[in-house]
């Protein structure tokens, strides 16, 4: 079961640096991910918001809508945790 | 886990080189967050791995009164509200939902002059936000997780 | 010179998450799996994307690891596997 586990592992492995394989350079300025939307963001950052980091002027202002449900979720997360953690404590308080 | 520990070594490096570090790096990250990388998710949670530090080694009581539970929450809405009021103050004068560049106060123009000087201000508004909510909910989760209970006894 | 120094660090963290699943002392994983997102976010910023390394660092080295300490802390150490 062991060997089975191990020899599974490796060809999955092998399957993944086999499809690496054809990835483009990194830094490719003709890759998939380089020729779509982002040169406009590099290029429009500077005039329409004037901030030098352009990771930050995507998060914060062209997808700020993305980043206030990533912000909620977070919140959401936090909320549901506390709940768990109080009900526990007032439980170990009475037995 | 939230022990005091009577070390008068960890007192001092935790208190004195580590804390003020580790916050004044978060603060750091998100003020230059606009020139640099960071921001308001990085920030918040290396502020919060700064409290999170004092907490478990030296636990000290101006800590726990200065960033109590209850202040905890309120920094965690506060934070979602200073996001979510952003996006509305836009609304006010006629622009769409979290559309920085018409936000509706004049002092704004005194202290960040030019037309880009209201999306600086909500760009940084919603960093503030983010910051605030993502650190107070990752110390009220550690805050809550750490506290001393009796470990149980589970089969399986 | 780059491409040794990645290849180590490849190296590095299949090491870190094989020990991270071998290791009987569940608080020896929560180390490792600490290095193990330290040498990922090294990783990201030789990449270039320093953003994703900062929350890296500072989200899956530093708070998930007192996470996982403090889960730990209220069950038994040991593993049984």
């Amino acid at each position: 079961m062991r060997a089975l586990c191990v020899l599974l592992a490796i060809a999955t492995a092998a399957l993944f640096i086999a499809a690496s394989w054809h990835l483009p350079d990194r830094g490719d300025p003709h890759a998939p991910a380089n020729v779509g939307v982002g040169p406009e963001y590099v290029e429009r950052t500077e005039q329409d918001i004037g901030i030098e980091n352009v990771v930050s002027a995507v998060l914060a202002d062209y997808r700020s809508y993305d980043t206030l449900g990533e912000t909620f979720v977070i919140f959401t997360g936090g909320v549901a945790v506390l709940f768990v953690l109080i009900r526990r404590g007032r439980d170990d308080q009475q037995t | 886990m939230t022990n005091r520990h009577d070390s008068v070594l960890l007192h001092f490096v935790v208190k004195v080189v580590m804390v003020p570090a580790i916050l004044l790096f978060g603060l750091y990250v998100l003020v230059h967050g606009e020139v640099s990388p960071g921001g308001g998710f990085q920030a918040g949670a290396i502020l919060a791995a700064g409290l999170i530090l004092s907490r478990m080694s030296i636990s000290s009581d101006e800590g726990r009164r200065l960033f109590s539970r209850p202040r905890l929450v309120v920094i965690t809405v506060l934070g979602m509200l200073l996001y979510a009021g952003t996006g509305i103050a836009a609304m006010f004068s006629g622009g769409n939902y979290l559309d920085y560049g018409v936000i509706p106060f004049e002092w704004i123009d005194r202290i960040v002059p030019g037309d880009l000087g209201r999306r600086h201000i909500g760009v940084f508004a919603i960093e503030v936000g983010v910051t605030l909510a993502v650190f107070g909910t990752l110390a009220l989760a550690v805050d809550y997780l750490g506290e001393p209970h009796e470990p149980e006894e589970t089969e399986g | 010179m780059v491409w040794q120094l990645e290849f180590a660090l490849y190296g590095l963290l299949v090491l870190t998450s094989l020990i991270a699943l071998e290791v009987r002392d569940l608080l020896g994983a929560v180390a490792s799996l600490t290095v193990y997102s330290f040498v990922a976010a090294t990783l990201m910023a030789l990449m270039g994307a320093v953003d994703v390394a900062l929350t890296e660092i500072a989200l899956g080295a530093g708070v998930t690891g007192v996470l996982l300490i403090g889960g730990i802390s209220s069950i038994r150490r040991r593993s049984s596997d």
